[in-house]
């Protein structure tokens, strides 16, 4: 097996994009250490679910948000797996709102998960990458390629990220470590029902992108999990757009079918915007 | 193994990234089709390789820039397979010319190469691409999208190809054909010691001011097969550019220093 004795750091590693990467590089052989925000019950049954593969798992509780966070995990590293060759970057934080209407605290908050904090954790984890001739790998979104509605604030971040991987790769490959993101059209997780509309994105993603459906999270689990093997040792600071197509072009056939009921979308009341 | 029980097909294969190709896929499992078009000792050598994986191959010489060169092939092509999943269109060459002295045979040898023939073999191979929900992985190079010295006859060219790779992409998506394309890079294969700034090249790039060295074919094979096989399933008519970070930024300072040497005063 391909990553048998790596350990892969990966952040928001309980649930969702982050848990299925999880489950790909241990399939690969690699350990891993989960850092996740509060929800301790869905991280136990992450590691459990994990450990019966055969590999070991080390759970972090921190907020990544808070420099003090970010230190609590590497000095949680060092009496725990103590090694890291993988890091991958997936925490991601949204409020979603029109430029109008988001609020600049929740657009602090937005940059500082989505920014701030994963060049804080690439930082510190830059010796035991450096050590490795690590991998880093970023997740990313559609929206910082295309607009979405209300989706200004994680769009933009998602590609200041995505340039900070780049810099990433530029910087550090004088180390030997790879960077490069995977950007991901619009996935089946609890990220949707952030939307307005989650119908809406559904329907949208399975008319308008070529692959004809929504992406479940082991489609970009799979590219990531690419990005961390040798096959891809001549790839850096890329960003690989797993979408299933919607940025292929447009098919007015497909546009114009007016097979969606438009009262489906009637204006009904906006949920607070939040995460 | 990815590929067990496909087939794949592949242009340009008796050198280069073709033959790393074709070895790649075989590698991952599929029987493979070799297209050549003068080097048969080449090929034959490629396909005693494969065999000796215990795959099937059969090499193809073919033309594939005359007119029905492709469609000659894909009748070759049935004779000897009964099915086709991947298709690789590697076939190219990687000529150098400044544009003042840009000659229209050179212009139209890489279009006719780079472009037409691609678009033929792609239309041939389609009737049996469709059948099985096949992936059609192209070559470019990062040339299409930036200038590098005496590159636009390839450059604009392969530009063509990415366009078309979008119209491919999307118009048959509905045949369950996925088509995506791989930005390489300077690749190690003999284009060096054939071009006069060859040796010029060679050192910029091993001095590694900018990326990671020169990439030998075996290092784009692996993302040829990613492209090829399921785990790509949501990448959909794009790039991958895998340049060994040559096109990801400029380091003003290495630059200055290697100019003017390690003395000069920033």
């Amino acid at each position: 097996m391909e990553l048998q004795g790596k350990v892969a750091l990966i952040t928001g590693g309980t649930r969702g994009i982050g848990l299925e990467i999880a489950h790909r590089l241990a399939d690969l052989g690699s350990d891993l250490i989960l850092v996740f925000k509060k929800d301790q019950t869905n991280a136990d049954a992450a590691k459990e679910a994990l450990e019966a593969k055969g590999r070991r798992v080390q759970l972090i509780s921190a907020d990544l948000r808070k420099e003090a966070g970010i230190n609590s995990v590497f000095e949680e590293i060092t009496t725990g797996l103590n090694q890291i060759d993988i890091l991958v970057l997936n925490a991601a934080f949204g409020t979603m709102g029109d430029v109008i209407r988001v609020g600049q605290a929740a657009w602090r908050a937005t940059y500082d998960t989505n920014v701030l904090s994963p060049m804080l954790t690439a930082k510190a984890a830059l010796p035991w990458l450096k050590k490795a001739g690590g991998v880093i790998v970023g997740t990313s979104t559609l929206g910082a390629h295309t607009a979405y509605p209300t989706y200004v604030a994680i769009g933009s971040s998602r590609a200041a990220f995505e340039t900070l991987i780049k810099y990433l790769a530029f910087e550090w490959a004088q180390y030997g470590i790879r960077a490069n993101s995977v950007a991901a059209g619009p996935v089946n997780t609890r990220a949707i029902e952030w939307f307005r509309h989650p119908e809406a994105v559904r329907i949208f993603t399975a008319k308008k992108g070529l692959a004809g459906r929504m992406g479940q999270p082991d489609d970009i689990a799979d590219v990531a999990a690419f990005l961390c093997t040798d096959a891809s040792r001549w790839i850096w600071g890329q960003t690989l757009l797993a979408e299933g197509g919607i940025l292929c072009g447009v098919d007015y056939d497909d546009w114009m079918e007016e097979n969606v009921d438009r009262n489906e979308f009637a204006a009904d009341e906006r949920p607070e915007a939040s995460a | 193994m990815k590929l067990q029980g496909q087939v794949a097909l592949v242009t340009g294969a008796s050198r280069g990234i073709g033959a790393a190709a074709a070895r790649q896929l075989a590698s991952d499992g599929a029987d493979v089709a070799l297209v050549y078009k003068e080097r048969d000792d080449l090929a034959a050598a490629v396909v005693a390789d494969i065999e000796a994986m215990g795959r099937k191959a059969v090499a193809f010489q073919a033309d594939l820039t005359e007119r029905r060169g492709a469609k000659q092939l894909m009748a070759a092509f049935g004779e000897h397979f009964d099915r086709l999943d991947v298709l690789v269109p590697a076939a190219g060459h990687a000529e150098i010319m400044p544009l003042e002295e840009m000659t229209a045979e050179l212009w139209q040898s890489s279009f006719s190469v780079h472009l037409d023939a691609v678009l033929t073999t792609c239309q041939a191979s389609h009737p049996l691409l469709k059948e099985n929900g096949g992936r059609i992985v192209l070559l470019s190079t990062v040339g299409a999208s930036a200038a590098f010295t005496g590159f636009a006859a390839v450059g604009a060219a392969k530009a063509g190809l990415e366009s078309l790779k979008r119209y491919m992409a999307s118009e048959w998506i509905k045949d369950g054909i996925r088509v995506n394309a791989i930005a390489c890079g300077t690749v190690d294969t003999g284009i060096l010691e054939r071009w006069e700034i060859g040796p010029r090249v060679r050192r910029f790039l091993e001095r590694k001011t900018v990326g990671v060295g020169i990439a030998q074919p075996e290092d784009v094979a692996p993302i040829i097969s990613f492209l090829a096989c399921d785990e790509s399933r949501y990448i959909v008519g794009h790039t991958l550019v895998a340049d060994g970070g040559v096109t990801l930024g400029i380091d003003f300072e290495q630059w200055v220093h290697q100019a003017y040497g390690e003395d000069a005063k920033l």
